[in-house]
């Protein structure tokens, strides 16, 4: 008999621990290569990207060779996404657009099975091989929301109450619009609604999750925040560019 | 009626230009990123790699979109393997281990249609809406041929007598392993040979490749390399070590 797998992002986070994530394109080969990097976790894309169901087997296999969580940004809060999701290898769940306690209690209800939820009875490929895995998924299963829309924020008092949920993540890009505030992350106000609200999260005793890129990824965490999410693709953009120029400056 | 797609690495060398070619990771949407960064060509890897034949039209249609030359290094010096990769769409070959003049009028046959060679008869992909796509393929496609022997560089003289070959790439890492050096491509010796050969190469008004890193790149232009391959996973790593590191010491 095997042991369930652990989920090394739930646990630093329920040790008090920072945690990365790292988010691009996804592929099976890509994935592997970042292996060896370090990071906790890798964010599969299919809120906005082309991460489909087909390609959540291969790709949170990848994750489990390295001991990076597997976490799935899913494109709608709904049950059977959710669990379908999670049958399929993902070790965490992204789900986007909470605004209400009840949206969140949803999330919490589909992703965890009885007593805590409803989620569909299925074992996972993370339950291969695993003689107790109803009773053992629970506390493999990571569950982050995202806080993006003002009205979340209006009603992030009572979003907070709700119990299972590991990472409340700040996102900066849909909240500045629902702001009036259109592709302005940077604007003040959206920036001083964004600190507020990881204050709250942060006093409520909750984990706080926010964009953490080269240049802020000092402050952030200054500021409390454990859920550190990154993107490899600045990092190519900024090599290829400095390496063109050198070019550029070489042949002048 | 639609002319034929310009190849912009042959041009660039024609023009007596520099270009850079970028390889790493292969999938349509990484290369549709790699895009907007500003690189001349994109390398397919189907010597070592993954890129198979049925990937090849959807990555070569990425590289389209951005004007980026496709060129496709494949596995087999065989007529069948290089007409068949050029129908697909790739605008460039890269054949391996070119080690007599025999083997690279081969390549040059099997890559041209009359009257400088006998391709195999088939509008490629690139040839869709061209009414004499066989009178002007041989111009926009690229041949690139690796001197990575020992054996290739001892028959240097009569390989570079063969016309049409647009790129003689020195390729490090199996030319060490051939000098009885495997492994170790920056031996002195192994340099030394990849310096003489490309100055060789360059003498006779030819073209010279290089396998370049962002600490050699300016080095290989003054020896007079002018199809530069680099590759962007360790630009990758390279930010992804440091962002981590800043992680780690905010947090400690």
């Amino acid at each position: 008999m095997v042991n369930i797998r652990e989920n090394k992002v739930k646990h630093k986070l329920g040790r008090g621990e920072l945690s990365t994530m790292l988010m691009g394109h996804n592929t099976t080969d890509m994935i592997d290569f970042m292996g060896p990097l370090g990071f906790d976790s890798v964010l599969l894309e299919s809120e906005h990207g082309p991460v489909d169901f087909a390609d959540i087997g291969p790709l949170t296999r990848i994750c489990d060779i390295w001991d990076m969580t597997s976490i799935v940004r899913i494109n709608f809060n709904n049950p059977s996404i959710i669990y379908r999701t999670l049958d399929l290898g993902a070790q965490g769940l992204m789900v986007p657009h909470i605004n209400t306690a009840e949206e969140a209690e949803a999330v919490v209800d589909a992703a965890k099975f009885a007593p805590i939820g409803s989620r569909g009875s299925y074992t996972s490929r993370q339950g291969y091989g695993i003689g107790d895995y109803f009773s053992k998924a629970n506390n493999e299963t990571l569950i982050t929301i995202l806080l993006e829309d003002i009205i979340a924020i209006n009603n992030l008092s009572e979003i907070l109450k709700v119990d299972h949920i590991d990472a409340f993540y700040v996102a900066p890009g849909d909240l500045a619009q629902s702001m009036g505030y259109l592709g302005q992350v940077e604007h003040p106000e959206v920036q001083s609604t964004v600190d507020k609200t990881y204050e709250r999260i942060i006093r409520a005793g909750r984990v706080a999750g926010g964009m953490a890129s080269d240049n802020n990824v000092e402050a952030i965490i200054e500021k409390g925040v454990k859920f550190l999410l990154t993107s490899w693709e600045s990092w190519l953009k900024a090599g290829g560019r400095s390496y063109l120029e050198r070019i550029k400056s070489a042949t002048k | 009626m639609t002319g034929l797609r310009e190849n912009r690495v042959k041009r660039k060398l024609q023009a007596g230009d520099i270009a850079t070619v970028i390889s790493g990771h292969n999938s349509p949407d990484v290369i549709d990123f790699l895009g907007s960064i500003g690189f001349d060509g994109v390398w397919l890897e189907g010597e070592h790699g993954p890129v198979d034949y049925a990937e090849i039209p959807d990555m070569t249609r990425a590289c389209d979109v951005w004007g980026m030359t496709s060129i496709v290094r494949i596995n087999l010096t065989l007529e069948g393997v290089l007409y068949r990769t050029l129908d697909l769409g790739a605008q460039g070959i890269v054949t391996p281990h070119i080690d007599t003049a025999d083997q690279a009028r081969d390549v040059v046959n099997a890559t041209k249609f009359a009257p400088i060679g006998s391709r195999g008869m088939a509008t490629s992909r690139q040839g869709y809406g061209v009414s004499d796509y066989y009178a002007k393929a041989n111009d926009e496609t690229l041949v690139v041929v690796l001197i990575e022997d020992i054996l290739a560089v001892r028959n240097l003289k009569n390989i570079l007598e063969v016309d049409n070959i647009d790129v003689f790439f020195v390729a490090p890492g199996d030319l060490s392993q051939s000098m009885g050096f495997v492994g170790q491509p920056t031996h002195p010796e192994v340099i030394e040979t990849i310096d003489n050969t490309i100055q060789q190469i360059t003498a006779t008004g030819k073209i010279a490749g290089a396998l370049v890193n962002d600490e050699t790149v300016e080095g290989y232009i003054n020896k007079g390399a002018r199809f530069l391959l680099n590759s962007w996973p360790e630009w990758v790593i390279a930010n992804g070590k440091d962002y981590l590191g800043k992680v780690y010491s905010a947090s400690t």
